[in-house]
């Protein structure tokens, strides 16, 4: 067997127990809450293995040792936004998501409680454009991997990463994605521990590595400065907030933290998790700087796969591979099932069909997440960079979300309702809005960052309404929906 | 030091695949 054969056959064995894992959780599947949201019965280590493996996606292989030959070491100072984001989302977040109780799938179920129908369709609408949005990002990077390994034409391998990713979707739901997600996050560790190991003694250990580096060029130095003197504390602050409001209550969060097999579940898995997410930023600027070393003048969004191809041996190259694959299928398929469940529940549940049944919503969904995989499929092949693009909608999502969202888990007792219910959706869409407007549109005037204004906007709305309306009694299109809260 | 730490790193690597391991075979063992 030669060396492209044998990394052929491992990743295909990977691909086939992905596909088998999709096979049993179908089986497992009786009704919407086992799709949805697994039958909420999922332990901490699950959680952990999820959130770690949504979080460690095509971004944060490939994109990130892009971005080291880019911009360098500098990316991990921002990356801490993320590990912050984590930690508070582990320890005040993710317990009070699942202490609201059965009646929780999606962020906008939240939204709903809080802020009333008003609240529910515009947030569900800001989440279906995030997700929709982050669905090209990642088919687009399965697609470069395929390619690579496999010699194959982009566009076919786009396509096939994509059929596989929503075949088990579609199958297990949230049962498939979760067990996946844990085997993934699997092959995603011990696969880039491998690649960080062997390219550290490729180059003759991490020190070496370094020093020649800076030996190099000014502008090769300058990758390996932790604080680039070029970049200014407004520039470095932008992207730290960008990476810590970018992730913060990601729709996809939210529903793994109503699978929860309790709120103690959630707190124990998303916080053990933030604090091993260090651990694992460690390994990728290991990656990058082996990556630097070998590979200076590499084309950044395929440093990450020609390293591995150049520096491992055939069947662990596969292996590696197969874990980078893992890594974009894996943050892939929670976008489709979080995509499919938010447009059944928030959308066909709240507005078409109110009375649907448990068979119904379980039918819609899984119509919704084959659609999806050819929406996305489509969107994928015309976006050209990976991490670009993701810090972009990132900067859309915080703005408009975050402040009405902490807001009503954050202020007084889960079932005081201290924000008035009609401050919701204006908020939501004046944050969205002047996010979109200020950054892709004008693009960030005095090198303000977009994400910042539409905080300010987004507050300064929703502190507006709750101080006129606060004694207002919401009816209708903005009375909350009923809070059915669930012990520890 | 920046060597011993990203070794760590590894090691928390394996550490964070093993709790995994642990958690995914206990899933498999209750809902058989």
């Amino acid at each position: 067997m030669d060396g492209q054969t044998l990394d052929i056959f491992v990743m295909f064995v990977y691909l086939a127990g992905v596909v088998g894992i999709g096979y049993y959780s179908m089986n497992k599947i009786e009704d919407f809450d086992d799709y949805a949201v697994a039958g909420r019965c999922i332990p901490a280590a699950l959680i952990f293995g999820t959130i770690g493996a949504t979080l460690c996606g095509g971004g944060a292989t490939i994109g990130r040792i892009a971005f080291m030959h880019k911009q360098g070491l500098i990316v991990f100072v921002a990356l801490m936004g993320v590990v912050f984001c984590q930690i508070f989302s582990g320890l005040y977040i993710a317990p009070k998501v699942r202490q609201l109780g059965k009646h929780v799938y999606t962020i906008s179920d939240l939204f709903g409680m809080y802020y009333g129908r008003s609240g529910r369709l515009s947030s569900s609408l800001v989440s279906l454009f995030f997700l929709m949005s982050m669905m090209g990002v990642q088919l687009l990077a399965m697609g470069r991997i395929l390619e690579s390994v496999l010699g194959m034409d982009f566009m076919m391998a786009t396509v096939i990463s994509t059929v596989i990713t929503v075949a088990y979707t579609w199958a297990g739901g949230m049962i498939a994605v979760l067990l996946t997600d844990a085997v993934q996050f699997v092959v995603i560790t011990v696969g880039l521990s491998i690649a960080a190991y062997l390219g550290l003694e490729h180059v003759g250990g991490l020190t070496n590595a370094i020093d020649v580096i800076t030996s190099r060029a000014p502008e090769s130095a300058m990758l390996l400065d932790f604080f680039r003197s070029d970049w200014s504390a407004l520039k470095l602050g932008a992207f730290f907030l960008a990476f810590m409001l970018g992730d913060m209550c990601a729709p996809y969060y939210i529903q793994r933290y109503a699978a929860a097999a309790s709120p103690k579940d959630n707190k124990v898995g998303v916080t053990l998790f933030s604090v091993y997410y260090i651990f694992f930023l460690g390994t990728t600027a290991a990656i990058g700087i082996v990556s630097l070393y070998i590979q200076p003048s590499a084309t950044p969004d395929l440093a990450l796969t020609a390293l591995v191809q150049t520096i491992l041996p055939a069947g662990l190259s596969g292996l590696v591979m197969a874990a980078l694959l893992a890594a974009v299928m894996s943050t892939g398929d929670s976008l489709f099932n979080t995509g499919a469940i938010t447009f059944t529940r928030d959308i066909y549940n709240e507005f078409i069909n109110p009375t649907a049944t448990q068979q119904q919503l379980l039918k819609v969904s899984k119509i919704v997440t084959i659609l999806l995989g050819i929406g996305a499929t489509l969107f994928a092949l015309v976006v050209p960079d990976i991490l670009g693009l993701m810090v972009h909608i990132y900067t859309v999502w915080g703005p408009a979300i975050i402040i009405p969202l902490l807001a009503a888990l954050m202020w007084g007792e889960l079932n005081e309702r201290k924000a008035s219910a009609y401050a919701g959706m204006p908020s939501i869409l004046a944050g969205g809005a002047v996010a979109l407007i200020w950054g892709p549109y004008l693009g960030d005037p005095y090198g303000i960052p977009n994400n910042i204004v539409g905080m300010a906007a987004c507050l300064i709305v929703f502190v507006s309404v709750h101080m006129i309306t606060r004694n207002w009694t919401p009816s209708k299109f903005f009375a909350p929906e009923p809070i059915e809260l669930q012990g520890d | 030091m920046v060597t011993a730490f990203v070794y760590f790193c590894l090691a928390a690597n394996l550490v964070a695949a093993v709790y995994i391991c642990i958690g995914l075979f206990q899933y498999f063992m209750s809902h058989r």
